[in-house]
């Protein structure tokens, strides 16, 4: 025992983790929460919500910082004892009731970070002498002005504390921090390294405070000897509830979370610190209730998609959530990809992880009313880092490692469903089903195709500037390869972010990024040149040559080489991503603001598929090449003003109106062409190809303006009603635009913050609940009676009907009815966050078949129909240990939707693989015969009527994750997912038991070929279904399985170097991470979350031959300096 | 002065953006035509291709599906509806395809005539592509007559098949005026051709006789297909002919187990088995041999819709029914000159006749979506038991406020 512990003693020795800590964490009163990467300029404009009379102006300052959640640093020996100030600034602006309490004492405010210091005017001339500081490590000391002879004749006989403040868990460094000596009046902020001093403290024991928005405040006591340096390293920890935290997605203004009737969902750059992430998709996995991603295949740089509470419509396109970045929309829709991928793209897979300081989730119309007729399937926005005052910051990151996929299908396949290739392999011949041999020559050497992959990234920022402005600038480039040679994808991007104070009323800031990226697609899913679909097509593979085995003597029935596959299909997809913004800030008075965005997003996409001249399949001998080029430009255009107002009625009433005006301009043009038949090898070019066409040439371009109107009250502080109402117009409705109106309304309600709460029991608790509309338009053409084109031999072309149009056609309007609290207790150890809420999608589009013998045939939207979802969202924290050197944290959270399509017109919206839209069941569903004796050892028997079977989109999500801090130096933080309550189609097993390369059903498919009662005795009914050996007995319903799962989406560990063993930078640490590590679940197919369709947006879900999400393990070193 | 040129600035910038408005809020997409658009004579080529392109598609999956309804050859793949169909089971909610291309083919002809007659007036009569557009309706017609058991038109109820074939007579006779009018012969023995057949079921077979025997033994009017190997994926495609995709190309469907499979010598039946290694190919289901059908070799191979032979056993049996059993084997032999088949036939009797007559029609036709029709008018024994015709689907039942299921 003696020696285990001193065997972890050493252990800890080496690993740093024994260095002095002292002193306990004491939560105090004045912590408070503020948005990370909240500008200097948005804090001095929000609502002060001070009121007071003949105070001083000490407590006026802690007061305003009690009021308004922000950080205040000053000195008390600085401020005037005797001047008494009011200030009747409940409605006005921080920056308003400043400047009157301040007047006439000669301080001024600056803002450092997130914080905003107090300060006496620093003196032009003469220079000074100071202590000798290192350059690298800036000073930001209140007591700047005072500087006398007398102080430094008291250096002597006091002394220094110095130290670096960071965060617990991501060990990062807290710029502009508070660190103050309240009792001698002594104080500084930290640098943007996290690093402080303290000069001047008298010799003895003090205790040192530090504050940060967000944070749980923390003292230290500390022993200072004349002359010495005392050394105080301090770690916070973040705030189990953050009722001040700035929210701006659907607000019109930037407001605390405590003024919203809606659950906003954050995820913090401190939650993905450390994990082997990419992009928002991947950050947003698991981190959310009501958020889902799901991961559609394993090819390198395949989008994922992204779900939000349900399906608010019936089609796919007009359930994509709506994509910000810095206030600038993103094309929000997914970009089919090169077609042998049968996968898509993402605008949001090129925002960095590395730049995110946080995305904001807004989940459904409640929240989004004012974003109008596009956002009925919620929006996401994404902040990215900014500049901070001080000298620069660098910070660069490197990391390497592998990806790896372990075992595919059924555990008693001994051939891995033929991704062992080195010897000869049994297989059944479809039709006698007998056992059939087959051989690849062309196996790669390892014997598998598959292999494990490498993955390298690397990232730099660096952050800085002034007071008047600030930067944030990084470039990345990072390389992915598949599990199967030679897929890969890589990508290279830049983004500056820049701040600027024009005036003392005027701030603008660009955001800007640019990245270019390409994918090596691999043919895929149910393409006939498909990887898996031929592999594991057995005798049925289109890739056999028997002439190979024959020349290398091995007898097989089936020669088969897939390395041809591989070789003669080539498909990328090259992706450039640009996007610029900028907004305009301006404050004539004190309580009006002015705020306009204006932003470009651009994108193209170009997949290309290329079938190499001497293809293996005849009827592409001579080669392919098809280009599909797409491109996406998006224009917002957004102003938003405000004005408070405060003392209203002579009452502790505060009032904020806000009007806004929002144009949104989307141009897309698709264009795709087609090249057969090369004269020869080395040719792809359209020119060089015996015919060429043009496939695809589509162009639209959809504006939606909108222009808002909302009040919001405030009463004490504590309780808060906001009445909104968007005036909404879209371009799909014609010259007219068919404005519409979304009303909103909301109520929030701090109940904790009256003096009769029980606040020992519970220290904090919110009521709060919402009512809000929002909208989704039709297509472009859907209200217009219209023709499509057709190609013809020689140039020829006709018309042909395509769609019978509607005039009288609508937005789909989606009312939202959402209720909710939120709470602390245990000393604000615990947290909890419950939500119900009810979606109703009223005049939801559908698709009514027009009479056939009236010539159009494709499905005419009507506005009939009504979808509903419902359900409830719970998110809880806990910190289960708090020591000194070890913290322990969890989380969970947990969601149910049911989704049901209540009214439909009596039509079935939609029915493609084995899925249907109907009434009475969610939406999608699956629908068919339901096998009534599926455990009976007999021949299936199935109900006469096609019965619903279950959903296809998960119904309950679970998200379990926790965080163990080490020492203050490592830390392990594991995220889990639990998807479940729904079903996938197996198309994989029913796809391949069929080629006879199932190998669970050889058995069976011998025993019912050759009718063998006595074998089949034993087989179930179910088995004698998905394994059936005659085209009139296969049921592919037998393949839908229940798809629950569990997967450890990420997990790391991460161990913050000793600043002893740097030599030149002032942090580093080193990150062993894994994604996508574990996967718990009995389906059986190849994957089960992948999704195979014709296109990126889809409504339908199947697992079908597609390669599957795989592992990966990461070494990461991250330093700054 | 400062304060008046901001206002002046904000006043100029003020108009600039609510005259510029105008433009920005004026959205049109281009992509596709617009229903008005095609009321103006530029377009009727484009229209009266469309005409053609829509009817191609129907026909090329009728003659698909329509050959294992009756029994010109053997359905092998997956299909449940198909499978069906092959075992004389086509029900009314396994029929949507059929019915609403067919459809849709008749409408945009019969539209695209509606639109000539208002554009152009007195003038149709002079257009080549107004005789192209009536053909085209005439034979959608037809085969809505040929095919289904009751015909709708534009949303109306019920009506019995005979009115399709009424609809089309219409069609081909005005066709066949304005094609003699032009000077267009080809044309007109097309129009010509189409009216015999319909007139024949309509019982009028002097009137049959009368036209069939207008048009030159050697004259066919194809429905032209053009799409290559290349521009004809697997997965579908309009341009393409659908009888050698799900033949040659995607192996769901056998000249195998047919009546037709040992004819093999007959040219009007050409088909071939499929050997890999020596040993016959497998069909789709891996149990079936796949014996290719000949006629079609290509995705661009054309499906006749009317032809001088078939013309003369049409004119054959009008003798037949005029008791004329010589007269009707002396067609039935030029039929077979025709073809190159020399040696003569002759018949005792009539019903010897008859059946020379259905085995030599049944050859003519082959895939080419007509031998249903004729087993219905032949009370044929190979559909007793099985549905005889396309009901209307229930697409059609559903959504026509006229029907109902």
């Amino acid at each position: 025992m003696y020696r285990k512990s001193g065997t972890l003693i050493l252990l800890l020795a080496v690993l740093g983790f024994t260095e002095p800590l002292t002193g306990q964490d004491r939560n105090v009163a004045l912590a408070r929460s503020a948005a990370p990467g909240e500008n200097g300029a948005s804090l001095l404009d929000r609502t002060a919500g001070l009121d007071v009379k003949g105070v001083t102006l000490s407590s006026a300052l802690t007061r305003l910082s009690y009021t308004t959640g922000i950080a205040l640093a000053f000195s008390p020996s600085l401020l005037p004892s005797n001047l008494l100030v009011d200030c009747a600034c409940r409605a006005a602006t921080i920056r308003h009731a400043l400047d009157r309490i301040l007047d006439g004492t000669g301080l001024r405010y600056t803002i450092v970070g997130d914080q905003v210091v107090v300060e006496r005017p620093r003196p032009e001339a003469p220079s000074i002498p100071t202590m000798p500081i290192d350059r690298a490590v800036p000073i930001l000391a209140l007591e700047t002005a005072p500087v006398e002879h007398a102080l430094l004749t008291e250096v002597a006989l006091t002394g220094m504390v110095v130290g670096r403040i960071t965060d617990a868990q991501t060990f990062e460094p807290l710029a502009g921090t508070q660190v103050a000596i309240t009792a001698l009046g002594i104080g500084t902020l930290t640098s943007s390294a996290g690093r402080f001093t303290l000069t001047g403290v008298p010799a003895g024991t003090h205790t040192v405070s530090v504050l940060r928005i967000g944070y749980r405040a923390v003292e230290e006591t500390v022993q200072v000897v004349a002359g010495g340096t005392a050394q105080v390293d301090i770690s916070l920890r973040p705030e189990a509830l953050q009722l001040d935290a700035l929210v701006v997605t659907g607000t019109g203004r930037e407001v605390r979370t405590r003024e919203m009737g809606t659950a906003i969902g954050q995820v913090r750059r401190a939650d993905f610190q450390n994990a082997p992430v990419r992009n928002p998709e991947e950050i947003l996995m698991g981190r959310q209730p009501g958020v889902t991603v799901q991961l559609r295949s394993g090819q390198p740089g395949a989008m994922g998609h992204i779900t939000l509470r349900g399906a608010t419509s019936i089609s796919a396109t007009r359930n994509q959530p709506l994509i910000y970045v810095d206030g600038v929309r993103l094309y929000s829709h997914g970009i089919s990809g090169a077609q042998n991928a049968r996968q898509g793209v993402h605008a949001l897979q090129s925002v960095a992880a590395a730049d995110i300081e946080r995305i904001e989730i807004v989940r459904g119309a409640a929240a989004a009313t004012l974003y109008g007729s596009e956002a009925a399937a919620g929006v996401i926005q994404v902040f990215t880092k900014q500049g901070a005052a001080g000298a620069p910051v660098w910070e660069v990151s490197v990391g390497t490692g592998i990806n790896t996929l372990g075992r595919v299908g059924a555990k008693s396949d001994p051939t891995n469903l033929y991704l062992r290739c080195g010897e000869p392999t049994t297989a059944l011949a479809r039709g006698s089903w007998t056992p059939i041999t087959m051989f690849d020559p062309t196996c790669p050497e390892s014997g598998s195709w598959v292999e494990p992959g490498t993955t390298w990234n690397m990232d730099a920022s660096v952050r800085g500037g002034s007071q008047d402005f600030r930067y944030y600038v990084s470039a990345r480039r990072s390389h992915e390869e598949g599990v199967v040679k030679p897929g890969f994808a890589e990508n290279t991007g830049v983004r500056g972010n820049f701040e600027f104070g024009v005036t003392d009323k005027l701030t603008m800031s660009f955001n800007s990024a640019y990245s270019t990226g390409t994918i090596r697609w691999m043919p895929d899913g149910d393409r006939g040149s498909g990887f898996f679909n031929n592999l594991m097509g057995a005798a049925t593979s289109s890739f056999q040559d028997p002439a190979v085995c024959a020349d290398l003597g091995v007898s097989v029935d089936h020669c088969v080489v897939h390395g041809r596959l591989l070789s003669h299909q080539v498909s990328h997809q090259w992706t450039d991503h640009f996007t610029l913004g900028g907004t305009a800030r301006w404050e004539p008075s004190t309580n009006l603001q002015h705020r306009l965005t204006l932003g470009y997003d651009y994108i193209e996409s170009l997949g290309q598929e290329i079938i190499l001249f001497g293809f293996h399949r005849p009827e592409r001998r001579l080669g392919r090449l098809i280009n599909d080029d797409h491109n996406r430009i998006t224009l917002t255009a957004d102003y938003v003003g405000s004005w408070t107002r405060d003392g209203l009625f002579g009452r502790d009433i505060g009032s904020a109106f806000s009007w806004g005006v929002q144009l949104v301009e989307t141009k897309s043009q698709d264009y795709g062409s087609q090249a057969d038949d090369f004269a020869g090898p080395g040719l792809v070019t359209m020119a060089d190809a015996a015919s060429a066409r043009v496939s695809t040439d589509d162009q639209m371009r959809v504006v939606n303006p909108g222009i808002f109107l909302q009040e919001a009250l405030s009463f004490n502080d504590r309780l808060f009603v906001t009445l909104g109402a968007r005036l909404d117009g879209h371009s799909a409705f014609g010259r007219e635009f068919g404005f519409q109106m979304y009303p909103k309304l909301g109520a929030s309600y701090v109940i904790s913050d009256h003096d009769f709460w029980p606040e020992h029991l519970v220290q904090t608790f919110r009521l709060r609940g919402a009512l809000g509309e929002a909208g989704q338009a039709p297509g472009a053409f859907d209200a217009t009676r219209m023709w499509a084109t057709l190609p013809g031999p020689g140039g020829q072309a006709g018309f042909t009907p395509a769609v019978l149009g509607n005039p009288d056609l609508g937005p789909e309007r989606t009312r939202e009815f959402e209720l909710g609290f939120e709470g602390t207790t245990l000393q604000d150890r615990f947290s909890l966050d419950v939500t119900v809420y009810r979606q109703d999608t009223y005049d939801a589009l559908v698709g009514v078949q027009p009479i056939p013998s009236q010539g159009f045939l494709s499905r005419q939207l009507e506005n009939i129909g009504h979808i509903r979802n419902q359900g409830y969202e719970v998110q809880a924290t806990a910190d289960l240990v708090q020591r000194r050197n070890v913290l322990w944290s969890a989380r969970a959270h947990i969601s149910r939707n049911d989704s049901e399509a209540i009214d439909l017109g009596g039509e079935i919206a939609l029915s493609s693989l084995l899925q249907q839209i109907r009434e009475g069941a969610p939406v999608p569903a699956f629908f068919g015969p339901r096998m009534l004796n599926p455990d009976e050892f007999a021949a299936p028997v199935y109900s006469e009527e096609h019965e619903y079977l279950g959903s296809p989109w998960p119904v309950r999500t679970i998200g379990l994750g926790t965080s163990l801090t080490l020492g203050q130096r490592l830390t392990l933080d594991a995220q889990g997912e639990f998807q479940g309550g729904h079903l996938m189609f197996n198309s994989s097993g029913y796809a391949i038991s069929w080629n006879g390369a199932w190998q669970p059903c050889f058995d069976t498919q011998m025993a019912l070929a050759s009718n063998n009662q006595a074998a089949l005795s034993n087989v179930t009914a179910r088995e004698r279904a998905r394994c059936a050996v005659t085209s009139g007995t296969r049921d592919q319903y037998s393949w839908l399985e229940p798809a629950d799962f569990f997967k450890l989406r990420v997990a790391s560990l991460t161990y913050e170097v000793p600043s002893r063993f740097l030599r030149g930078v002032d942090r580093a640490s080193v990150t062993l991470s894994g994604r996508n590590l574990l996967t718990v679940t009995d389906y059986t197919g190849l994957s089960v979350e992948a999704n195979v369709g014709s296109g990126p947006n889809v409504m339908t879900r199947r697992d079908h031959l597609q390669i599957p999400p795989y592992r990966t393990f990461q070494l990461a070193v991250r330093t700054t300096f | 002065m400062w304060r008046h040129t901001q206002k002046l600035a904000a006043l100029v910038i003020a108009a600039v953006v609510l005259t510029g408005c105008d433009d920005f809020l004026e959205v049109t997409n281009p992509g596709g035509l617009q229903d008005n658009a095609l009321d103006d004579d530029v377009v009727f080529s484009g229209m009266v291709f469309g005409m053609q392109e829509d009817f191609g598609v129907a026909l090329s999956e009728m003659a698909m599906d329509a050959g294992v309804m009756s029994d010109e050859w053997t359905f092998v793949g997956n299909s449940a509806t198909t499978r069906a169909y092959s075992e004389g089971i086509i029900r009314s909610d396994q029929v949507d395809n059929h019915w609403n291309q067919m459809q849709r083919a008749r409408w945009v002809a019969e539209d695209g005539v509606r639109r000539m007659l208002k554009v152009w007036g007195n003038r149709t009569d002079r257009e080549e592509l107004a005789i192209q557009a009536r053909l085209s309706a005439g034979f959608a017609n037809r085969f809505m007559g040929e095919l289904f058991c009751e015909a709708v038109f534009d949303g109306g109820p019920a009506m019995p098949r005979d009115s399709a074939f009424a609809r089309a007579q219409v069609h081909f006779s005005e066709a066949a005026r304005m094609a003699e009018a032009q000077g267009r012969t080809a044309l007109r023995y097309a129009a010509l051709g189409g009216r015999a057949s319909v007139r024949a079921w309509q019982g009028d077979w002097a009137g049959a006789e009368a036209d069939a025997a207008l048009v030159p033994v050697e004259f066919a009017h194809m429905q032209m297909y053009w799409a290559t190997g290349a521009t004809f994926p697997s997965s579908g495609g309009r341009a393409g002919n659908w009888v050698w995709r799900d033949n040659a190309h995607r192996d769901l469907f056998t000249v195998a187990e047919s009546r037709w499979a040992d004819v093999g010598t007959d040219p009007r039946t050409p088909s071939d088995t499929a050997y890999v290694g020596g040993v016959p190919r497998m069909s789709n289901d891996g149990v079936t041999v796949f014996i290719q059908q000949k006629k079609y070799p290509g995705p661009d191979s054309d499906i006749p819709l009317v032809k001088g032979t078939e013309l003369l056993l049409l004119r054959a049996e009008a003798r037949l029914r005029a008791n004329d059993v010589p007269g009707a084997m002396m067609l039935i032999n030029q039929n077979r000159a025709a073809y190159g088949l020399s040696d003569d036939l002759a018949a005792a009797d009539s019903s010897e006749a008859w059946e020379i007559l259905r085995d030599h029609r049944g050859a003519e036709v082959w895939l080419e979506a007509r031998r249903l029709w004729d087993l219905n008018r032949w009370d044929d024994p190979f559909l007793a038991g099985r549905d005889r015709c396309i009901p209307i689907s229930d697409r059609e039942r559903i959504t026509n406020p006229h029907l109902g299921l």
